[in-house]
């Protein structure tokens, strides 16, 4: 099977410049500046209040009536940028919808009163309410329902390019057929957190940034959103849409370098342009523009320029501008919304400008002036570069271009191996004191696991990590330094800890993987949504081998609060529990060419629970006399007992994993490890795999490769 | 060395320890000398920043931005040289938990 050309053929976009893309890409290419003192809140004394704010969002405007009180500044920005998308690509009603975001505050805004409060160590559990926007994945529940028809979603945090992994993620699940139409973008909201953090950082220009300036002085921060729709040719073609720009290209890597220091050479984002521009079948002279990262800090746009002069040489024909000098950093939702304006700039022929920039960084590349100009495209490139060292690259290519060189459209997917931590591990000590200097548990748990299953002479190895949270004790207390000793006062080097994706950048840098490298959030079912999107980006060949795993670390305010709301149904007597699972999965063929493969996986579902039926849809046979098979359950869910009592899965080996380590959101994570492990040992032939919470269940089928099958 | 010198180094080597999370290490194991950037401890600009906040939250005093603010971190004995021009050496500022 060949897989399908990928269509954008909706955009929206919410910015400082603009409630809606037409309107942000005018005030762009006039070269007006969207930054202003900060007005949503009073940050206290900081070196920069010059923001990109959203004046005149207003939250109740976006909320559907009587969802007031559960959206967050965040939500509406997506919700906002949502319905522009959907509306201007005229999704047919009923189709097969997905939504995938990226992002790293989602409701920070709203909840960090709470959190930094005197009375923050007695938060009730009335209080919870306050909190439900508090996790990565509340502005996917709130695009669906004010959508409808959703039924596969993702967030995804990988510091600031979130919003840009999510196109690929959207291109990885039409490419399997899973859905016909992804909403793909990114949303972030201002909040104390990240004013205080970016300023603690000395990163904040106290005036209007200058990318790739030899004077800048550093990032404005930024608000705002973009959703793109997407969709295969076929379906595209069929219905007669007006395709914007064809996503042809795309890289995901990291640098395993710092957690905020890039990599000062420029060479690993060198290759992951190279990378994109390969898969869309394009050389750098096919490239007209380049919406860089560009925020305007010393170490970006040095190693940055560094990449760009490197992949398209002194003297090229390539226009390069950074939009942050207009809109500010607007963090997970940059990536996306660069996205949008490269598809712009592709569909309405007009590079954008690159204001405040005199005296470039390097000579040789060739900058847009202070105001737009009318240019052909027939392709550019998006590129983000997030903290931890999360990179991503985008090609996309004019309506008329050939389409690159056909591919498969799957890959099939070694198990190669699984581990799993489990209460007191104490996964710190089994760690280099002075390599794993301020990880706290979760990053700790993630960075032993990645040790454990990834030599560090193997092949280039990514990792998606399920986290359900962030570090939420760590949080409060560093808004509540920042709250009661002054703006001042907030410990910089905390910061980057704090951002969702931090335990996936800080495992990446201890364990040195430098394949496709970001965090996904998904409530109870963060391992479910960790190991799906690991091993679809094999399958897209994006990656050749990815860690999969997720990290549920003890963490108070969770266990009080915000646990309770992750109970899933049915879930009874079992204790709350602590761990991690990890499993490495690699490219089949490429796996057996530099060593034996055990497993494989067979295949995989995700929806409502019904166990009969996820055997028809995976065609696996039924277990009987000639076939060893085994079960592995990774919740105690009292339904998912009953449903597989009526199957004939009920009289195969049964491992229930959490009666041995409790209830938490890495358990998925551990019941996939223990399955590898099982068929590792050879005892089993099949191996299936349910777990879930609520109404969305997973069922993952694997089974043992013999030698030479 | 006098012992309230002696003493505002261990302070020094205090605040390091517990700021930078310097896991393992102890007052013994910092040389007064030793650089405390990219050789010797092998810290970098993101603990420069921590420790600037530090040392202005421990000892009360402002630390100075830029090359002024790396030359004062050069050493342990260079952040207890520039404690005692700043006069902050004697301060009885409450130390940060």
């Amino acid at each position: 099977m060949r897989a399908p050309r990928i269509a954008v053929s909706g955009v929206g976009l919410v910015s400082a410049l603009g409630q809606s893309a037409a309107e942000t890409f005018r005030a762009l290419s006039s070269g007006e500046r969207g930054l202003q003192p900060l007005a949503l809140f009073d940050p206290g004394d900081v070196r920069s209040k010059l923001v990109g704010e959203v004046r005149g969002l207003s939250v109740a405007d976006v909320a559907p009536p009587g969802e007031l009180e559960r959206f967050s500044r965040t939500d509406a920005l997506a919700v906002a940028a949502a319905r522009e998308a959907f509306q201007q690509a005229r999704v047919p009603r009923g189709a097969r919808l997905g939504v995938v975001l990226g992002g790293t505050t989602a409701g920070m805004f709203e909840t960090e009163n709470v959190l930094s409060s005197p009375e923050r160590d007695r938060i009730s559990p009335e209080r919870a309410g306050d909190l439900v926007r508090y996790p990565l994945s509340a502005s996917l529940a709130r695009v669906a329902q004010a959508i409808g028809g959703v039924s596969l979603s993702r967030s995804i945090c990988s510091a600031c390019s979130g919003g840009a992994i999510a196109l690929v993620q959207a291109a990885a699940w039409l490419t399997r057929g899973e859905v016909d139409f992804v909403l793909a973008g990114g949303s972030d909201g201002l909040c104390r957190l990240t004013v205080l953090g970016f300023n603690a950082l000395g990163a904040t220009d106290p005036e209007a940034c200058r990318p790739f300036d030899r004077s800048r002085g550093g990032l404005n921060l930024g608000e705002g959103a973009a959703v793109l729709v997407l969709e295969r040719e076929e379906t595209a073609r069929a219905r007669g849409a007006d395709v914007l720009a064809w996503l042809d290209g795309y890289a995901v890597g990291a640098e395993a370098h710092h957690i905020t220091h890039p990599e000062p050479t420029g060479a690993r984002a060198a290759a992951l342009l190279r990378s994109a521009l390969t898969r869309a079948g394009l050389t750098p002279e096919q490239v007209g523009y380049v919406n860089a990262h560009g925020t305007g800090t010393q170490q970006n746009d040095a190693m940055e320029a560094r990449a760009l002069l490197e992949v398209f040489g002194a003297g090229s024909a390539t226009w390069i501008s950074s939009s942050k000098a207009q809109l500010g950093h607007t963090l997970g939702a940059a990536g996306a919304i660069e996205a949008a304006l490269s598809v712009l700039a592709i569909a309405r022929s007009e590079v954008l400008p690159g204001v405040g920039l005199l005296e470039p960084e390097l000579p040789g590349l060739r900058h847009v002036g202070a105001v737009g100009r009318p240019e052909r495209l027939a392709a550019a490139l998006s590129s983000s570069f997030g903290f931890g060292g999360m990179s991503c690259v985008l090609a996309f290519c004019q309506r008329d271009q050939p389409a690159p060189a056909p591919r498969a459209s799957s890959r099939r997917v070694a198990l190669l191996g699984g581990s799993w931590l489990g209460a007191g591990a104490q996964p710190e000590k089994s760690l280099d004191a002075e390599r794993s200097r301020r990880l706290d548990t979760g990053s700790a748990l993630a960075a032993v696991g990645a040790s454990r299953l990834v030599q560090a002479a193997s092949a280039p190895t990514g990792l998606v990590l399920g986290t359900a949270f962030g570090n939420v004790e760590r949080t409060m207390a560093f808004l509540a330094r920042g709250r009661e000793r002054g703006a001042r006062h907030v410990p910089p080097a905390e910061f980057p800890h704090l951002v969702p994706s931090a335990a996936a950048g800080n495992a990446s840098i201890y364990a040195g993987l430098t394949g496709p490298v970001f965090a996904v959030s998904d409530l109870a079912q963060s391992g479910e949504a960790a190991f799906a999107a690991a091993c679809e980006l094999v399958e897209l060949g994006v990656a050749e081998r990815m860690l999969a795993g997720a990290i549920a670390p003890r963490d108070a305010i969770v266990e009080r609060v915000l646990g309770p709301l992750l109970e899933p149904e049915g879930f009874g007597a079992v204790q709350r529990g602590e761990g991690a699972g990890f499993t490495l999965v690699a490219e089949l063929e490429g796996a057996r060419a530099s060593g034996p493969v055990a497993a494989e996986l067979l295949g995989r579902y995700t929806g409502e629970l019904e166990v009969a039926q996820h055997a028809e849809l995976l065609g696996l046979p039924e277990p009987g006399p000639g076939l060893r098979a085994a079960v592995v359950l990774g919740v105690a869910g009292a339904q998912l007992r009953r449903a597989l009592a009526d199957s004939p899965w009920s009289r195969c080996f049964v491992v229930d994993v959490a009666s041995q380590h409790g209830y938490h959101e890495a358990l998925g994570a551990i019941a996939m490890a223990v399955a590898v492990e099982l068929l590792g040992a050879g005892e089993h032939e099949r191996v299936l795999v349910l777990s879930g919470a609520g109404r969305s269940w997973s069922a993952t089928l694997c089974g043992r490769v013999e030698a030479g099958g | 060395m006098n012992a309230g010198e002696s003493g505002l180094k261990s302070r020094i080597k205090r605040a390091l320890i517990e700021e930078l999370d310097l896991r393992g290490k102890s007052e013994q194991d910092i040389d007064d000398a030793a650089p405390l950037f990219g050789e010797g401890l092998g810290l970098d600009s993101l603990d420069a920043l921590q420790l600037a906040m530090a040392i202005e939250e421990r000892f009360g005093v402002a630390v100075p931005e830029g090359e002024a603010g790396r030359a004062v971190f050069a050493s342990v004995d260079a952040i207890a040289e520039f404690l005692v021009q700043s006069g902050a050496a004697g301060s009885n500022a409450p130390e940060a938990g």
